[in-house]
């Protein structure tokens, strides 16, 4: 594979894998900026290996792999980050909107937030990819190395702990 | 029966096989139970859904602009170069000894191909004449003569073992008769 056709297929991957893997990042980080530098980070180790894969799949599901490993990476190192030093996280900004309803929308996106910060990784990782990245259990089984079954299973578990920690009727649901 | 909420989570993604996925939703469409599980589960997914995203599309083109700078600047410090364009450096004291090396080769093969050619015009070796026994061995007549082939054994007795050295031999020899 010459250059130009190199990076042409690069851009390729990149707009077809960028919009999923942005989500997963940002919804694990919590943080645009963190996880930008995440997906910069993974693609430019794609385009450094990019001759390697058999297919567009086998290329989508290890930089999917390896975005999901970069963000829960960055989300320990912030989590010890600010229990040593208390920094406030950078948070997404909202609309001027100070009405009942947008309070009542921040407060439930601060519940569910905390919720889903309190599931381990091996139950964050498919729920995200399932609710963000849109992905069947098939993808996702490819994507993190595990079989369809334990998808299912792992996706079941994550909504019965969350079930669990977001009392229907006490969160908000827009 | 109702089915266990773990098919239902499958069912609220679309997972199942048709003929189960038939089966769960003629049973949820006619059980209140399940259908508050159902409900529940949406919850939950719009409870995570509800937040308000950044804008992805803005992100995808600012994080392509700086991947491609990074790209390049890595290129341009690093610029693939074809083998035979690549610049090699020798050090003066391994050029020294490889074209010394060299000169010792070359002399040592002139040497060896000038002596070759000196072995080759000495005089032959005398061939060993076996025509007598040839002749009396397999020639037209005795081929298929059933008559027995008698051969003289030389009369002696200190055979040697072929590949023994035969000075370990002569040495047990000696010591057998109490010659030492």
């Amino acid at each position: 594979m010459d250059d130009k056709a190199k990076k042409d297929y690069f851009e390729k991957l990149y707009n077809e894998i960028f919009p999923v893997v942005i989500k997963v990042s940002y919804h694990v980080t919590k943080d645009m900026d963190a996880a930008q530098d995440v997906c910069q980070d993974a693609f430019i180790k794609l385009y450094h290996r990019v001759d390697t894969f058999q297919s567009v799949e086998d290329a989508k599901y290890w930089l999917i792999r390896v975005v999901k490993n970069l963000s829960f990476n960055y989300l320990e190192h912030e989590k010890v980050k600010n229990r040593a030093f208390d920094k406030i996280k950078h948070k997404p900004s909202f609309s001027d909107d100070t009405g009942e309803k947008e309070l009542l929308k921040k407060d439930a996106v601060e519940k569910v937030n905390q919720a889903l910060d309190q599931l381990p990784e091996n139950l964050k990782a498919p729920l995200v990819l399932r609710e963000f990245g849109g992905m069947n259990y098939k993808e996702i089984g490819a994507a993190l190395g595990i079989s369809e079954s334990n998808v299912k299973i792992r996706i079941f578990r994550a909504r019965e702990a969350l079930g669990k920690l977001l009392p229907v009727g006490e969160v908000y649901v827009p | 029966m109702c089915p266990d909420v773990e098919i239902l989570s499958s069912f609220y993604d679309d997972e199942l096989e048709d003929s189960q996925k038939q089966f769960v939703k003629t049973h949820v469409d006619s059980c209140p139970h399940c259908q508050k599980k159902m409900a529940e589960l949406g919850l939950i997914s719009d409870a995570i859904n509800a937040e308000e995203e950044p804008d992805f599309k803005m992100a995808q083109v600012n994080t392509w602009n700086k991947i491609m700078d990074i790209i390049d600047r890595e290129e341009q410090k690093h610029p693939k170069v074809n083998f035979w364009q690549r610049r090699f450096q020798i050090s003066f004291p391994a050029a020294a000894a490889l074209v010394a090396a060299f000169i010792v080769v070359l002399s040592l093969s002139v040497v060896s191909f000038y002596m070759g050619k000196h072995t080759t015009s000495s005089p032959a070796t005398p061939e060993l004449n076996m025509t007598d026994a040839s002749d009396t061995l397999f020639n037209d007549d005795n081929i298929f003569d059933n008559s027995a082939i008698e051969f003289d054994i030389p009369a002696i007795n200190t055979f040697i073992h072929a590949g023994e050295p035969l000075l370990i031999k002569e040495v047990d020899f000696m010591n057998r008769n109490g010659n030492k």
